[in-house]
């Protein structure tokens, strides 16, 4: 049965609960709201974030072979070349939120080995594996898995966390957790990997990359984003 | 009972949500670009209005002084609704006037002749339904609404929705079903629009989604 509500607040708080911050981005129109999103990737670079002109298509990440072919789309201003360490706007709890979003992946090995392509928190607007304090979902070229990717600035350390589905290349909804204690990432609704350790340690922004490997061009595509702090 | 999040207000997280659009246009600084759309004069230099400063007021676009200007607000032919299954939901109004209209289309500067799902009103008669393939020859189904109800005498807005399947098309007018069209159905992939036609003729929205099913 339909419930109406007045509100889609009400849909996701008891009027009575102060809502935190919430966003949500349908990627969808004749180009990348560049009020809130900034591009990064080298100066060389062909990397390119575009508006996908296909059925339900949404943003689409695009890394080429050649060259410096990494790039992201963070909560920065636009930057042309290097990382943005920290990223401009981090409003995400690293002890309490949650990131879904609705993406597909090309083939797994186009992407490379070392930083593939992840979606998620993260502290820096970073072109290739996200950077220090991470909570990320994704593809790694060496990996045949789908993967949670979690950093730890004070550990120096990422850590990639397979799961148990082949990383196909069809759209899946994605779902990540961050808690005090542990971070979560479940597709499709059901829970597939938790972590209790290399969790992040610092407030987060959303940041969605790309790397190419050598030899292939690859594409990630994110038609939906939200996310919130709980 | 409250949801999760925005996501599953549509959609259990178990179905992988299709392409969305969520808009409350006019529900910010803009003038006359609005983040997402393009405004297409296809005929004359079109006005620059934008974002009206009233309350529930929408964003409006508006035509030039020529008798045929024409002005278009579209997603630049980012066609994202398919032609099989999507639903485009307009809250809006037209000017007294020349024509406007809601709904969704292939291509931005074309009329909508081609590939195109629509409700719009003229100046005498009754709302109408107009379904196009691309063969750009619409095809009518009237309401039973009269065409006076799109226009700002009416003095409140309506809400257009546009829904498009397989081997058929509905439009409904806050919320009832008002025609149905089974020919010159679109054969391509779609973008939201809304247009004035005329003289100086202004098109108010204040809401828009679109999705596919």
């Amino acid at each position: 049965m339909t419930v109406t509500k007045d509100s889609i607040y009400e849909h996701i708080n008891a009027p009575t609960n102060v809502m935190k911050q919430h966003f949500v981005e349908y990627f969808t129109g004749d180009s990348l709201d560049t009020f809130r999103w900034g591009i990064v990737s080298p100066s060389s670079a062909t990397f390119t974030a575009t508006m996908a002109n296909e059925i339900g298509g949404g943003l689409k990440l695009y890394s080429p072979s050649s060259g410096s072919h990494s790039g992201c789309v963070a909560f920065n201003a636009t930057t042309t070349s290097g990382n943005q360490s920290p990223m401009d706007i981090r409003p995400f709890s690293h002890t309490g939120a949650v990131c879904v979003f609705v993406a597909k992946f090309d083939t797994y090995s186009n992407y490379s080995n070392g930083d593939g392509s992840y979606i998620g928190f993260a502290r820096d607007a970073n072109q290739s594996a996200g950077g220090v304090d991470t909570l990320m979902g994704g593809v790694k070229g060496n990996e045949t898995t789908f993967t949670m990717q979690t950093t730890n600035a004070a550990e120096q350390q990422t850590r990639h966390w397979q799961t148990t589905p082949t990383a196909d290349t069809n759209w899946h909804t994605w779902r990540l957790e961050a808690l005090a204690s542990s971070a979560t990432m479940g597709i499709d609704g059901v829970l597939l990997r938790t972590s209790t350790d290399t969790l992040p340690s610092s407030k987060m922004g959303i940041c969605m990359n790309a790397n190419s490997d050598s030899s292939n061009n690859a594409t990630t595509y994110v038609r939906y984003i939200e996310a919130w702090n709980t | 009972m409250t949801y999760d999040s925005v996501y599953e207000i549509t959609n259990p997280l178990t179905k992988v949500a299709g392409q969305r659009l969520i808009d409350g246009m006019g529900s910010g600084r803009w003038v006359a670009k609005i983040p997402r759309w393009t405004l297409t004069y296809q005929t004359g230099s079109g006005a620059t209005i934008g974002s009206m400063n009233g309350i529930d007021g929408g964003y409006g676009v508006q035509t030039s002084s020529g008798g045929s200007d024409r002005t278009n607000l579209t997603f630049n032919n980012k066609n994202f609704l398919s032609n099989t299954g999507s639903v485009v939901i307009w809250t809006g109004l037209k000017s007294e006037g020349s024509w406007g209209g809601f709904g969704m289309a292939a291509v931005k500067d074309d009329g909508f002749e081609t590939d195109s799902l629509r409700l719009e009103a003229g100046t005498s008669g009754y709302i109408q339904f107009v379904s196009a393939d691309n063969n750009q020859s619409g095809s009518v189904t009237q309401t039973d609404i009269p065409y006076s109800n799109m226009d700002n005498p009416h003095g409140e807005m309506d809400t257009y929705k546009c829904e498009q399947m397989a081997a058929s098309g509905n439009g409904y007018i806050n919320g009832v079903l008002k025609a149905t069209r089974t020919e010159k159905l679109s054969r391509a992939a779609m973008q939201p629009v809304a247009y004035s036609y005329g003289s100086s003729e202004r098109t108010i929205v204040r809401w828009c989604e679109a999705y596919n099913t």
